[in-house]
């Protein structure tokens, strides 16, 4: 018998697929907490480093900056379950997908931001779907 | 699951989602009328793209909340999250911002919002768990 025909076969696909979706979440986490800490220490910094051109744009900065924190936080369950809260993964795919859109269309400095954000959700997606598949092939 | 867990459940739900609708009467303003909703507050006005991406994110946050009132047991944790940090750190950030930093007092809504639907949801969450721990 051929070993992908196995349960603890797939069983091992399944935990590697969860392990490299769940890393793939915690970079991307981890980068947007210090990407708020960031806009929340020293948001005229940051604006200036991306060319965000703005007179005095620290407040709402700072506000990005908190409610990306936040936005992680609130992203804990479905880092440490994947499989079992599908909901925070499925909801925070479609956010990273929005916020990216959004700053690629208003281009100029948001440009990098929009393609970090875009870069993560597809990746996200793909891990996800991955390891979706792998974790019904351990359901026979 | 008792009757009085179940209401505890109910009233959690509700206030969740009476909050998620209130943060929803702020996302749209800030994305579609930036300069009216801060005129409304009597807050400075500022390039509205920035305006326009924080009640993006204040809509995303919402949406985040929104999975604990579908299934509080198997969504716990967001409820919990819910208020520890998001809700609670939401209002001490705009409390500091405004005493401390010398904000414009317009940002007090956003600490009224928050303090009161972390402090209710907190309440209800505390008395599902009392009815849970003794067993009833």
């Amino acid at each position: 018998m051929n070993d992908a025909l196995t349960l603890s076969w797939s069983q091992a696909q399944a935990a590697g697929r969860e392990r490299t979706y769940r890393r793939t979440l915690a970079v991307n986490l981890g980068l947007n907490v210090i990407l708020g800490l960031v806009l929340l220490v020293a948001p005229v910094w940051f604006a200036g480093l991306l060319g965000l051109g703005a007179a005095e744009p620290a407040a709402w900065f700072r506000l990005w900056g908190v409610a990306l924190i936040f936005l992680a936080a609130l992203y804990a369950a479905g880092l440490m379950l994947p499989t079992e809260t599908r909901v925070p993964n499925l909801v925070g795919i479609g956010e990273r997908t929005v916020t990216g859109i959004v700053c690629l269309v208003a281009g100029g400095g948001f440009l990098l931001l929009g393609l970090y954000f875009v870069l993560f959700a597809l990746l996200l997606l793909v891990g996800y779907y991955r390891l979706f598949q792998a974790e019904l092939a351990t359901r026979p | 699951m008792s009757e009085a867990r179940a209401v505890w459940v109910k009233r959690h739900t509700w206030i969740v989602r009476l909050g998620i609708v209130v943060n929803f009467a702020f996302v749209i303003p800030l994305m579609l009328f930036p300069e009216w909703i801060l005129a409304l507050f009597k807050l400075p006005p500022e390039a509205s793209l920035w305006v326009r991406f924080a009640g993006l994110l204040l809509g995303l946050l919402s949406i985040f909340y929104v999975p604990a009132t579908v299934d509080i047991d198997r969504y716990r944790i967001v409820a919990w999250l819910a208020v520890f940090p998001s809700r609670t750190a939401g209002a001490l950030f705009f409390g500091a911002a405004v005493l401390l930093h010398g904000h414009p007092p317009g940002f007090l809504v956003a600490v009224l919002v928050d303090a009161s639907f972390a402090l209710a949801s907190l309440y209800c969450l505390l008395q599902i768990v009392r009815i849970e721990r003794n067993g009833a």
